[in-house]
């Protein structure tokens, strides 16, 4: 009996690993002017925290999470995420991030007018040095938890940006960092689109190869943060 | 006094021997010493210095007598200087009283002859000049030393007399003044809103009927009386600015802001009669409705004295003047000086490298040579083309244009006089180079130094790239550090194709500045 069972047993958790349990690495990366928030959202994200006095991003910093699709429960996205600085300053070094991502992140502030013009040229410089076939572009109005506060503060309404997402062909999301509204829902619907991409181009190949590895290592690697540091 | 000094009255004193007579009182007194001091204590000579000019003769003969036999007395008999009051030193105890140095040895402690403290050699280098009795006397004293103290406390050092701060005084006097300026400015003012607004208001009534605008002269009279009482003619002899007395031909006229009675000559410029739209629009700020202003107001004058003018409109004429973009001529000129700095900061330096390089021919110096040399051409070139856009600006008065042609008439001598040893060290280079065998590198770096031509603004947009990159890669560095160390091999492995990536894009950078790039 046993040796009956065994193999069928084999069989079924290679098929879990190569077919069923796909995970895929995405590379995503947050544009927009400064101070609207993309390391807030970043953190939210990430570690579900919320600093009020956030110092400004100097160059660009890297932050990794890895996340489960809703309508593809067996599908694990890995979102390496580039979050640059929104300064003059380092406006050169934005190529470089964007130029083989999967997906960008565009944030304005929606009490900030002028933040919503910055994301505006963020998107055609997207679309003129990337194109959009290969790119998921998602716009997001960040900073509503001040607007639920006071109605005044409000500067960018959601149906003007809505309306222009639609225009563009972008994702479209009011967030908050602050409080965490929007946030997941949209690297949910960013994954669910570069999932949809990707999932057409390759199948399994490359992509499905790395959890193998990933996948062996990990539970090294909880261990020895969890007993050492 | 020149006159009575002669050898023969010099010996007289000595010759008299150990009498002596006072030339004063006639008392005799044994020596010279006595009869000095005889001299200052009764008939007051110790304040008498030689420089007392419009003295009679014989006072000149006594005074130089004084000193003359001051001088040759203490030669005379030894000088002895009070001891008693001094400090015995214990060497090794005893400490500076400026330095706290212990005083180890007798030869290097001394006393300070005035007050006595004991102090090391090197804090009792003064001198000042005391009696016998250790007390200061510029006039009879010997030079004796003494220490910082004693020095600077002494009698007549560094005095300046008894000091009275008036600065408060000086502050409320002209706080008040000030005040009262500003209190007429605000009276002025409110006197001008009043005058502009009321006869705007009868303009726009003018304009409405026939009535209004057959009464229109006499009403805006009728304001201008009610906004300020006029000074009466009669009270009025002269012009209140000018002073000129008024005559049939010299007119009176009333300020219509001040009421005061003035001229109207047109040299002295006391008064005259400005149109109301111009004033309102020179005082913009100040709270005067400009519904009406399409009206056809600009015929209204009013007629203000120059002082009136000058409290009301030349301060903000000179602020307005102030706030506007500076001309271009000057945003030229302050481009010329500093290029102009930088030229005459490298030339030297050049210069002196090719005569190293003259000397000792090798490889890195032609490099830098060269480099500089490249800097000081651009400096040149570019210091050319801004006098070119100098010449170029149309001066909108002769004021500007003098001064176009000052700084053009400097910028040309300024590149003829640095422009011609930059000539013959050219020719050195040249001959230098063809006589000495390049080598391939000095070659490459030269062809690179001339091939890629950026523009400063190019050069600096480069630069601050590379600056952004460099410190991403410092970033970067740290990152790819602190996730292995945390065993995220598979974030490190992201991260350092980051890093190639960024490796890459500072080569290229570095590579397109060439020798502009940080050295």
């Amino acid at each position: 009996m046993g040796w009956v069972k065994s193999p069928i047993h084999k069989r079924a958790h290679q098929n879990k690993r190569y077919n069923t349990a796909t995970m895929l690495q995405f590379k995503l990366v947050l544009l927009g002017d400064s101070s609207v928030g993309k390391s807030s959202i970043v953190h939210r994200f990430v570690k579900d925290s919320f600093d009020e006095f956030r110092e400004s991003t100097i160059g660009a910093a890297f932050l990794s999470q890895t996340i489960k699709l809703e309508k593809h429960p067996d599908v694990t996205i890995k979102f390496e995420i580039w979050d640059t600085a929104g300064q003059e300053r380092y406006k050169s070094l934005a190529p470089m991030y964007y130029r083989n991502a999967n997906a960008a992140l565009i944030v304005y502030d929606v009490t900030q007018p002028g933040s919503l013009v910055k994301a505006q040229s963020w998107v055609e410089e997207l679309k003129n040095k990337v194109g959009d076939q290969d790119l998921v572009i998602c716009l997001a109005g960040n900073k509503v938890d001040i607007c639920d506060e006071d109605a005044t503060a409000r500067e960018v309404q959601r149906e003007d940006a809505q309306l222009y997402a639609q225009e563009q062909g972008l994702l479209f999301y009011e967030t908050s960092a602050k409080t965490g509204a929007g946030v997941s829902a949209i690297f949910q619907e960013i994954g669910e689109r570069v999932y949809q991409k990707k999932g057409m181009e390759v199948p399994s190949s490359t992509q499905a190869r790395k959890p193998l590895n990933v996948e062996l290592q990990r539970p090294s690697t909880n261990d020895s943060t969890s007993c050492c540091s | 006094m020149n006159a009575v000094d002669g050898p023969g009255y010099l010996d007289e004193p000595q010759k008299s021997g150990s009498e002596l007579n006072c030339p004063v009182c006639a008392q005799t007194l044994h020596d010279l010493a006595k009869l000095n001091e005889h001299l200052d204590r009764i008939h007051g000579f110790g304040e008498v210095s030689n420089e007392d000019a419009d003295s009679v003769n014989t006072q000149l003969t006594r005074s130089r007598n004084v000193v003359e036999n001051s001088s040759k007395a203490a030669k005379a008999n030894r000088f002895e200087l009070k001891r008693d009051h001094w400090i015995k030193p214990v060497m090794g105890k005893s400490r500076c009283r400026t330095c706290s140095k212990s005083l180890t040895q007798a030869r290097q402690a001394i006393n300070c002859r005035r007050c006595g403290e004991v102090y090391c050699k090197n804090h009792c280098n003064l001198i000042i000049k005391l009696n016998s009795n250790a007390e200061y006397n510029p006039l009879t004293g010997e030079w004796c030393k003494c220490c910082i103290n004693c020095f600077g406390n002494r009698a007549g050092y560094n005095e300046f007399g008894a000091v009275c701060n008036k600065t408060s005084m000086f502050k409320e006097l002209r706080g008040s003044k000030v005040e009262d300026k500003q209190l007429r400015k605000l009276q002025l003012e409110n006197r001008f809103i009043r005058l502009a607004n009321g006869i705007q208001q009868i303009n726009n009534q003018s304009s409405k009927s026939m009535l209004a605008s057959i009464r229109k002269y006499t009403e805006i009279n009728k304001l201008e009386r009610s906004v300020v009482p006029w000074t009466p003619d009669e009270a009025a002899f002269a012009c209140s600015l000018c002073s000129k007395p008024f005559t049939l031909a010299l007119r009176k006229h009333h300020c219509r802001l001040c009421g005061k009675v003035v001229c109207n000559e047109s040299q002295t410029n006391c008064s005259n009669q400005l149109p109301l739209m111009s004033l309102i629009r020179a005082a913009s700020d100040l709270p005067i409705s400009t519904e009406f202003v399409d009206n056809n107001a600009e015929d209204v004058q009013i007629r203000i004295c120059s002082a009136c003018v000058r409290i009301l409109f030349i301060k903000r004429k000179f602020t307005r003047e102030l706030s506007l973009p500076e001309p271009s001529i000057l945003r030229i000129y302050e481009n010329m000086r500093t290029t102009a700095d930088v030229i005459l900061s490298i030339l030297p330096q050049v210069l002196n490298q090719a005569e190293e390089f003259s000397a000792t021919p090798n490889a890195p110096d032609v490099a830098l040579l060269t480099k500089m040399r490249r800097k000081l051409l651009d400096s040149f070139a570019l210091y050319d083309r801004l006098t070119k856009q100098m010449l170029k600006i149309k001066p909108k008065n002769p004021a500007e244009e003098r001064i176009q042609r000052a700084i053009v008439f400097r910028a040309s001598m300024l590149i003829q006089e640095h422009m011609l040893p930059l000539r013959s060290l050219t020719n050195a280079a040249s001959t230098q180079n063809s006589s000495h065998e390049t080598t391939p590198e000095s070659e490459r770096s030269m062809n690179q130094g001339y091939g890629n031509n950026l523009s400063i603004k190019e050069v600096k947009e480069y630069r601050d790239q590379l600056m952004v990159l460099k410190e991403q890669k410092f970033l970067v560095e740290n990152m790819i550090a602190s996730a292995s160390k945390q065993r995220k091999f598979d974030e490190a492995e992201t991260l350092s194709g980051n890093l190639r990536e960024l490796n890459e894009q500072v080569e290229m950078i570095a590579r397109a500045l060439g020798e502009e790039g940080f050295s």
